[in-house]
């Protein structure tokens, strides 16, 4: 049996939904394989290009089999130029490969979605066409953003039709959650679109470890290699006199403070709040008082060369695309879909469709 | 530019807003006049009437029995404007606008001081201020200021953009027993600027030397253009405030205009030949010296004292200013010997120790006096139990007039050097509290002299055409609406002006990256082509050092994979693949344009040495060919360039000759506003630079 994740848009909750569905039909008893038909996080694992997303559940999920199996396409600047002139690139022969030699060792094989529908077409790897040359069952995962969300889900569900099972709303904002559970569930219910689960806005599974922001910035740690670990859920930006930032710092805690790197002031301040990471723009090392204070505290500090305005646009960036990397985030994640998700609703679902 | 004489040598006086209440500033000024001795008329306008000191105030303009030739305003801002046209019509040539309410409040005061420049242009009038103290001429008996006292006559000119400093100065003035020639607070600088009254004070037979306190310069091209010529023919020390960040932003405050950067300051007060003071005390140190004494004929300088510590001092802090200390000839020595008791020391510092009285001062000084390598002597005495301090103070000037040798002293102490001090002081000799102090006048004397006898390098803007190929460039980008240029632009520009780059190529899969890297010698570099990236190492960008068709090929795999990772919005053009250059040393080549001074050039070692050590220099540019060799010399790493333990000397004259290229570059362009050449290497002499990688940001055109 293959169940596809799809979405309609990025870092809508793919990964978290293929993790914790895994994760928990496999305590029941059911091996569970995994592909990802077409990467598009390339990451150089000895020499060759893998998707980071394929590899991370692979090794979570324990997956014997080798790295080309999990990821049979990986997207690299010389695949994208030869589709550009047109060559033949056969790139669904590969993926059948993949899948059918997962298949055969799992009872049930998910195949990890591309950001959207239209995502790989000009690969010629279209997800209608993976979806039905594999002939899956389609779990549609969606960030929910109220009309929108309705819009896409509609559309999605006419396109799929039959092969559809139902969908999942992810990251519903507290104000939404009882709504989306009554009013949104029956609404689409009526239309013959089951919702398998609505899961909460989780500050864990919005925060980011100091170690990944470092990366994703990019920045150079300074100091505190230590608290590499640590989870951050915010972040402030000190630009403002020392009086006010304290006020605001106080009020948010596991925050990262973003500031200049000359604005000492700020950065003493923040280090007597509850601040998990000093990001110092500017290119800007910060004093040896503020580093000593830092290293006391366990307070990683990172630099980097952006100003502050450019810093924060892309701290937004991230916060927006978070990926699930760290320990707690899977541990969380894996306890958010078995409390949210009915699991064995999915599972009989995809039981009930195959003998259909 | 030069202003009428009737500013400083009116032979009448109206004060606009003379008050009899002693609490007003219209009174300050007028009895300041009175008090000064005056000889011409003074008159006193106000609607209300009155009397000071036996004088009587017309009750307006109208009621003056005669011509007025100057006039000082301290009346609200919008009287000053109307009745300037009166003014001018009774003969008025030059004004002095105190009165505050321009530009200093800002919005209205704003609009008020386009208004009085306007109705002083419309009446050919030339005005000091406003918002400003007033000014002084000592040698005509002028003082039509509100500081307190007057200093008397002597030879130092002071203009000052700060009101307050300057009656600190000249309460200082005053008590030291100073004189001064010309003190003139220029306030908003409405009219008269800073360069206005250099250029005056440069060809004023009562002046010696200027100084001045700015906090802004306004056309700064044209003062250091000025000052050239100034300073060749007198000394100009100035104190320029907001040097510092936080200064600056004070200035730009206070002064209500952009302040130009601390960098282009420095460099183009080098340029100018200025001297630079870092405080007010300093200011007057260095004015003192040059007040007083000639400037020494000789760098070395001799030190004469009655104890070692405060000599040990001075010796510092000449090593420090690069003052050679002078050699005491093997005569001199014989005489000292024969002098100064066994213990002395024969040596520079010659100490006469602390048992010394006048005599053995005067001995001391005689048996040098005629040495022949020494320009100056420095005459240091500590208050102890045997000492003569007045005495003594006598015998400094009697032993060394019409030596030719320049002479300063400090008498270190309170009370019991006192009266000595002031007889140092009568007598011309400049006395000063600490020796170091002392020796820093020196070394501005001596820093001024070499200026004078070297004379300044050339300063001349080339009148020449653009290159059309760098024009064409530049005109297509801003024909696009774009601010910045992209690498292959720079690159066109920059070889249009002769820098060379490394053969490179644009591969856009790794097929073409590994062609590219087989039609190359030696290794390559590879760097990531994507115009939204800046910093293209932080994405994992750029590789280095790679010698064969696999390492290329994987290279261009991981540079494009960990782009797309990092930055997944991107647009990946592709990969640049480069020869490295072999042997060479890592350089940084900049300009940017200053809003006072504009072009300033920036030269220094790359890497650490520009990142963390901030090694660099800056010139106003143009720059002559001995500037630009000054530039390469004198970075603390210049060793390093120049073969330091045996490396190959760096090819420097290759450097010089893209100084001036950048040079000439940056005034034939006034649209490019920013440049950065980084790095760029230089090879071993002979063989040249290499540019590798270059920005540059461009506009409408400022200047």
């Amino acid at each position: 049996m293959n169940l596809y994740i799809a979405s309609t848009s990025g870092y809508s909750g793919k990964t978290l939904l293929a993790l914790g569905l895994s994760r928990i039909w496999a305590a029941g008893g059911v091996s569970v394989g995994y592909v990802k038909p077409l990467g598009k996080i390339p990451v150089m694992e000895e020499g060759k290009v893998v998707d980071g997303d394929a590899l991370f559940l692979a090794k979570e999920m324990g997956l014997p089999s080798p790295r080309e199996d999990v990821c049979p396409v990986v997207i690299t600047q010389d695949l994208v130029m030869a589709a550009y002139h047109g060559k033949p690139l056969r790139l669904l022969d590969q993926v059948r490969g993949a899948v059918e030699k997962a298949a055969s060792r799992s009872d049930i094989l998910i195949l990890g979605g591309a950001a959207n529908l239209r995502d790989g077409f000009f690969l010629g790897l279209s997800p209608l066409d993976i979806i039905s040359s594999f002939d899956c069952r389609v779990l549609l995962v969606d960030r929910f953003e109220g009309e929108k969300s309705m819009d896409q889900i509609l559309w999605a569900a006419g396109i799929l039709g039959e092969r559809l099972l139902g969908a999942v709303l992810n990251h519903v904002a507290p104000s939404q959650e009882k709504f989306a559970r009554n009013v949104i569930r029956r609404y689409f219910e009526a239309r013959g679109i089951r919702v398998f689960g609505v899961i909460p806005v989780d500050p864990v599974m919005h925060s980011i470890s100091v170690g990944t922001l470092a990366e994703g910035l990019p920045a150079t740690v300074e100091s505190g290699e230590g608290g590499l670990d640590m989870m951050i859920e915010r972040f402030c930006v000190g630009a403002m006199d020392v009086e006010g930032a304290l006020r605001v710092f106080r009020r948010i805690p596991r925050k990262a403070v973003v500031t200049g790197g000359m604005r000492a002031d700020i950065q003493h301040a923040a280090l007597e709040t509850d601040t998990r990471c000093l990001v110092l723009t500017g290119g800007v090392s910060p004093d040896e008082r503020v580093r000593h204070r830092a290293r006391e505290l366990g307070v990683p500090v990172l630099v980097v060369k952006e100003d502050t305005m450019a810093t924060v646009e892309r701290f937004e960036h991230l916060l927006g695309r978070l990926r699930i990397r760290e320990r707690v985030k899977i541990d969380r994640g894996v306890s958010l879909v078995g409390e949210n998700v009915d699991v064995a609703g999915v599972l009989a679902s995809l039981k009930g469709a195959q003998r259909r | 530019m030069v202003f009428p004489p009737e500013l400083f040598q009116p032979k009448s006086i109206v004060v606009l807003g003379a008050s009899r209440n002693p609490g007003k500033v219209g009174h300050g000024v007028f009895t300041n006049l009175i008090r000064s001795g005056f000889p011409g008329e003074i008159y006193g306008v106000n609607p209300a009437g009155g009397e000071v000191l036996g004088r009587t105030f017309h009750r307006d303009i109208g009621e003056l029995p005669g011509g007025v030739d100057l006039a000082v305003f301290v009346i609200p801002p919008r009287q000053v404007i109307e009745a300037i046209p009166l003014l001018a019509g009774k003969g008025m040539k030059a004004a002095i606008v105190i009165s505050a309410g321009f530009k200093e409040i800002g919005g209205e005061g704003a609009d008020l001081e386009r208004d009085l420049r306007e109705a002083l242009a419309k009446a050919s009038i030339r005005a000091v201020g406003p918002n400003c103290l007033g000014v002084i001429n000592t040698h005509a008996r002028m003082n039509a200021s509100f500081a307190v006292g007057s200093p008397p006559p002597g030879s130092i000119a002071f203009f000052s953009q700060s009101g307050a400093l300057l009656t600190g100065v000249l309460d200082w003035a005053v008590s030291a027993g100073i004189g001064f020639s010309k003190v003139v607070s220029l306030g908003n600088k409405a009219d008269i600027s800073e360069l206005d009254m250099m250029l005056y004070l440069a060809d004023d037979p009562e002046t010696r030397v200027i100084l001045g306190y700015v906090e802004s310069i306004d056309e700064g091209r044209r003062f250091l253009r000025a000052a050239r010529e100034v300073t060749a023919k007198k000394p100009v020390i100035l104190v320029k405030a907001g040097a510092t960040a936080a200064g600056a932003r004070a200035a730009s405050s206070h002064t209500g205009s952009l302040a130009g950067f601390e960098r282009a300051y420095s460099a183009a007060f080098r340029q100018g030949g200025l001297l630079r003071a870092e405080t007010v005390e300093e200011l007057c140190d260095l004015a003192l010296g040059f007040a007083l004494q000639q400037v020494p004929e000789k760098d070395r300088l001799l030190i004469v004292t009655n104890a070692g510590g405060p000599a040990i001092m001075a010796a510092d802090a000449a090593e420090r200013l690069g003052i050679p200390l002078a050699e005491i000839s093997a005569d001199s020595r014989e005489r000292l010997r024969a002098v100064l008791p066994p213990t002395a020391s024969l040596g520079n510092p010659v100490d006469v120790i602390g048992d010394a009285r006048a005599d053995r001062y005067r001995e001391a000084l005689a048996a040098v006096r005629d040495d022949p390598s020494t320009g100056s002597v420095l005459v240091l005495l500590t208050p102890q139990a045997m000492t003569e301090p007045e005495e003594t103070a006598r015998v400094v000037v009697s032993s060394l007039s019409g030596s030719g040798k320049t002479v300063l002293a400090s008498f270190l102490g309170g009370e019991s050097v006192r009266a000595a001090r002031a007889i140092l002081g009568e007598e011309g000799i400049p006395q000063y509290s600490g020796p170091e102090r002392a020796v820093r006048a020196l070394g501005a004397m001596i820093a001024y002299r070499r200026i004078r006898e070297a004379g300044l390098p050339p300063w001349e803007e080339p009148a020449r055409a653009p290159l059309p190929a760098a024009a064409e460039i530049l005109r297509d980008v801003l024909s696009r609406g774009r601010r910045t240029l992209g690498e292959e632009e720079s690159r066109g520009v920059l070889e249009s002006y002769g820098f060379r780059f490394p053969n490179h190529a644009l591969a856009r899969t790794s097929e073409e990256a590994v062609a590219a890297f087989e039609g190359m010698e030696g290794s390559v570099a590879m760097k990531i082509v994507s115009p939204g990236i800046l910093h293209k190492t932080e994405v994992g960008g750029v590789r280095l050092n790679l010698r064969s068709a696999e390492d290329v090929a994987r290279a261009f795999l991981e540079i494009t994979s960990s782009v797309r990772r990092m930055s997944p919005a991107a647009c990946i053009v592709g990969v640049s693949v480069q020869e490295m250059v072999a042997g060479g040393r890592e350089l940084i080549l900049g300009m940017s344009r200053d809003p006072q001074f504009g072009p300033l050039l920036m030269f220094g070692l790359g890497g650490i040495h520009v990142e963390v050590l901030q090694d660099v220099t800056f010139r106003v540019a143009p720059v002559s060919r001995e500037e630009a060799g000054e530039m390469v010399r004198e970075i603390r790493a210049y060793p390093l360039l120049a073969g330091f333990r045996g490396g190959d000397p760096a090819d420097e004259e290759a450097i010089v000759e893209a100084i001036l290229s950048i040079s000439r570059l940056s005034l034939d362009f006034p649209g490019i506003l920013e440049l950065d050449i980084n790095p760029v290497m230089v090879l071993p002499k002979g063989r040249g630079l290499m540019a590798i990688d270059c920005r540059m940001a461009i506009g409408e055109g400022e200047r």
